[in-house]
This record gives structure tokens, sequence and C-alpha cells, in this order.
């Protein structure tokens, strides 16, 4: 279970005159195993910012998140990274590679990370790829030279190839087709089956619907 | 559990007369791991790379390795020749001027060979190939291994003294500003070949540098220096995302978008 106490996020821009930017205050839900939740709000409503708490990227003002028995706020960097190479999964819409890797190899990188033998890990990189629709013949080429919509997919490739238990989703169809979005539909429905508590920031109404169990508007709360 | 670290410093001290080199630092670091150190130019980085090394005697602190047999060794205590046994097994280091961490007067394959002679390699043959394969992971041509470094650009230097420095697989590597002077293509190559040492060997690394994208991609935890202080430490994308102190912010903000 994700569960989100009392949360409060303020931003100190001491460069910048000084500027204090209230996020947002006392933000208060749970997600269960096989939960969807959709965060929903304007755009500056905090749900990106949420989503980086959640993940350790952003410092937490006040407030806790807990994640199964881990706290957040309370470990150490140690203890984040161990959490998201085993049980937490993020995907951005941004991806993030050193350049000149090849995609496969970007994809099955949080498989190795887990100790996972390369070739069962190779595997499982070519049935996503094969289900993400990735052409074969970009698979060893950078993923930095592809379109937006296939550097979304790579992306989905490496947040799904392994079953995290929690995942977060920061606009996961953002720029595919139709077709490409009911199969990254498909995908986190499949997470949901397999129990994973999962939060999302879904900005088409479709998308949302289809996969979402329950909305948490941040500008409600 | 104690004992499960590589590589610890603890209260690191070290003054140029009145200048403050460095000042109270304390970092850890375990197999598998990087670390990054940032901050700008005058900040105190290369002062702390060089005491935690070994490099520089250093006026306050404790530095201590856990070392192959799994005995804990303080810098600070042990005596010269012992340290220098430990630089060229456990350790290595990467200059930021890799005329500082060659030997400019014999061939690229020498410079590597030479390396691996020192941990016990005796075949001419093999030692040749091993230098020949490391040419090419650092993308020098294999047909330049006869040639002296003088005779190379400055980003095929630093890409020799990385292939030095690797060749005996270390435990723990000390790198300053390593892809400084690299074209970015290959310095994207250094960055891959680094990442997959990590992974598989089970290397440890800590990184000084200007360049935040190149911690983004590598580091796990990074700390920001200032005048000789660590003012902010954490996990990398967090301090990159959300960084706390005054100067860290600065440092963020300053960098330019591609």
């Amino acid at each position: 279970m994700i569960q989100i106490k009392n949360l409060n996020k303020s931003f100190e821009l001491y460069n910048q005159n000084n500027t204090n930017i209230n996020v947002f205050k006392n933000i208060n839900f749970k997600v269960d195993k096989g939960e969807v939740v959709a965060l929903t709000g304007n755009s500056g409503t905090g749900k990106s910012t949420l989503l980086k708490l959640i993940y350790g990227s952003y410092v937490i003002s006040k407030g806790d998140v807990l994640i199964a028995d881990v706290n957040v706020r309370k470990s150490s960097p140690r203890d984040i990274l161990k959490l998201r190479k085993n049980k937490l999964g993020y995907v951005s819409q941004f991806l993030r590679v050193v350049p000149r890797v090849p995609t496969i190899e970007v994809v099955i990188e949080p498989l190795l990370d887990i100790g996972c033998e390369k070739k069962i890990a190779l595997k499982k990189g070519q049935e996503i790829l094969e289900i993400l629709k990735i052409p074969k013949n970009l698979w060893n080429l950078s993923p930095l030279t592809f379109s937006g919509g296939e550097q979304q997919r790579v992306n989905i490739a490496r947040g799904f190839i392994h079953n995290y238990p929690y995942l977060l989703l920061d606009e996961p169809t953002a720029s595919l087709d139709h077709n490409n979005k009911n199969i990254v539909l498909h995908l986190i429905e499949k997470a949901k089956l397999n129990g994973s508590a999962i939060i999302g920031i879904f900005h088409d109404e479709i998308a949302r619907n289809k996969v979402a169990t329950r909305e948490v508007n941040l500008e409600n709360l | 559990m104690m004992q499960d670290f590589l590589f610890k410093a603890s209260n690191i001290s070290k003054y140029y007369g009145q200048n403050v080199g460095c000042k109270n630092v304390s970092l850890d670091i375990n197999s598998g791991e990087v670390l990054g150190i940032v901050g700008e130019s005058g900040s105190g980085k290369s002062t702390l790379l060089n005491c935690i090394y070994g490099n520089l005697k250093v006026d306050k602190g404790d530095i201590l390795l856990n070392d192959k047999s799994k005995t804990i060794l303080n810098f600070t205590k042990i005596d010269e020749p012992k340290l220098r046994l430990i630089q060229r097994s456990d350790l290595a280091f990467v200059h930021q001027n890799p005329r500082d961490g060659l030997r400019m007067n014999i061939s690229a394959g020498g410079n590597i060979g030479e390396r691996l002679m020192a941990i016990g390699h005796r075949n001419y043959g093999e030692i040749r190939e091993i230098a020949s394969s490391w040419l090419e992971k650092v993308e020098i041509d294999v047909s330049r291994i006869d040639d002296k470094p003088s005779t190379f650009s400055g980003g095929m230097q630093q890409r020799l003294q990385i292939a030095r420095n690797l060749v005996t697989k270390p435990r723990l590597i000390f790198m300053d500003e390593p892809t400084g002077g690299l074209d970015v293509s290959v310095q994207a190559k250094i960055l891959d070949l680094l990442r997959n040492l990590v992974r598989e060997l089970g290397i440890a690394a800590i990184i000084v540098t200007h360049d935040l994208a190149v911690v983004r991609l590598l580091a796990d935890r990074i700390i920001v220096m200032q005048n000789g202080n660590v003012i902010e430490a954490g996990l990398c994308d967090q301090v990159l995302d959300d960084p706390q102190h005054k100067y860290s912010q600065l440092l963020v903000s300053s960098v330019l978008q591609v």
C-alpha cells in the first residue's frame, strides 16, 4: 500500500527574491494493491510534484509518504535507491539515458540492476519491445534519435519490464497515437490485475476513464 | 555489519596556510556505488579527492579502506610504501590532466601493459592482447598501440589514461573531471563503459566534476561543495531536482538546457 499522510510541499527559491511557493497542504490518501489512482487538477496544482515526492526526487516539507514499510521522508539515500530498484517504478515523460547506448540495453537495465541474468533480461526486453511495437531494426540504436512517441514507449518498456509492486506514471500516454495508447493502457491494466498499486497522471480523459479505479483531485483537498 | 563499507573518510580537513582546502568533510562509499562531488572551481573538490586518495597529507581526519582481506586500513596511520601498494592494487586515480596520469615516454600499449605487469602479468602476447582490447574499448585505433601518448590528441590521452587505470580492475576509482576534455560522443562512450564496470564488477567510483549532466547519468549520490565545505549531500536526483541550499540552487539553475 502507498499511504500519503498530511503531505505538504513548498519550494524556497533563494536566488529568486527568496520566493516561497506553496504547492499543496495536507494531502491524505491511500492506494491499495490493484488500484490505479488518477491524480487530477489543473496544471500547477502539483500532480507531478506529488509523484516526485513519492519517488524521493523532491524533499518532503511536512508529512509522510509510506510505501509498504518504508517511510520515504526518514529513509537514507541508499534505502531509497534500494526501494526504487526492487519495488518502486517511475515512468516520466522524459527519456534520460547515456547517449549512444542501444535501446535494448536501456530497456533491460532495471532487470540487470536487480541481478537478473543478461540472457533472460534480453529475452524479456525483446518481448516488451515487441508488445510496444518498436521496430526490430531500432533495437540496437540509441533511443535519443527516436521520435517523441517512440522515446515514450522506450520509457514505458523500462518501467514495465520489471513487475514493480508500486508504480508512478507521469503522462504515460501523452504523445502516443490511438493504437499505441491502447497498448500502454493494456499494460497498465495487466499491472493492476497483478496487484500493483499505481498512481498516475493522465490528461487524456478517455485513457483515465479506462484504467483508473479512483480519482484524487488535488484542487479539492 | 560495521565492516560492509568499502571506503570511509571522516572529518577530513586540509589547510593551505591560512586558506581552507576542505573542512570537516565526511563521506563513505560501498562497492558498486558512484558518488559525485560537484561545486565550482576552487570549491575544494580536487583537494578533497587528493586527500582521500592519499596523495595529499590531511591536517585532520581518518581515511579507512576495507581492503581485499577485510582488514580496515587507515591511510593516515599506515606507512608510505604500504599506501603506495594499496594505491596500485585496490585503487586507481584518473587525473584531470592526462599528462599527470600517463608515462609520456613509453608507448600506448606500454602504458596499459605496465599496470598489468605490476600486478603479475608476464606473458607478452597476452599483455598486448589485453592492451589492444582496452584501446578498442576507449575507441583508440589499435594501430596506434606502439605510438607514444605525446603524439595523441588531448582527448585520446584522456581515454588512454582511463584504460590504463581500469585495466587492473581496481575496487575504487577516483576521478578528477574525467570527461572534461573529451568530445561529447567519446564522453558518452566512457560514461557507458564506467556504468557497466560499476554494475558488472561492483567497482565503486568517486567522481569530481563540474558537469551536472555527467553526474546525473552516473552518480547514485552527490555532495555539493563550496569554499571547502560540504553544503548539501544526498540522492543525486533529489539534490539536482530539489536543491535545498542557496548555493546548490544557484549551481543547478546556472546550467544551460540542451
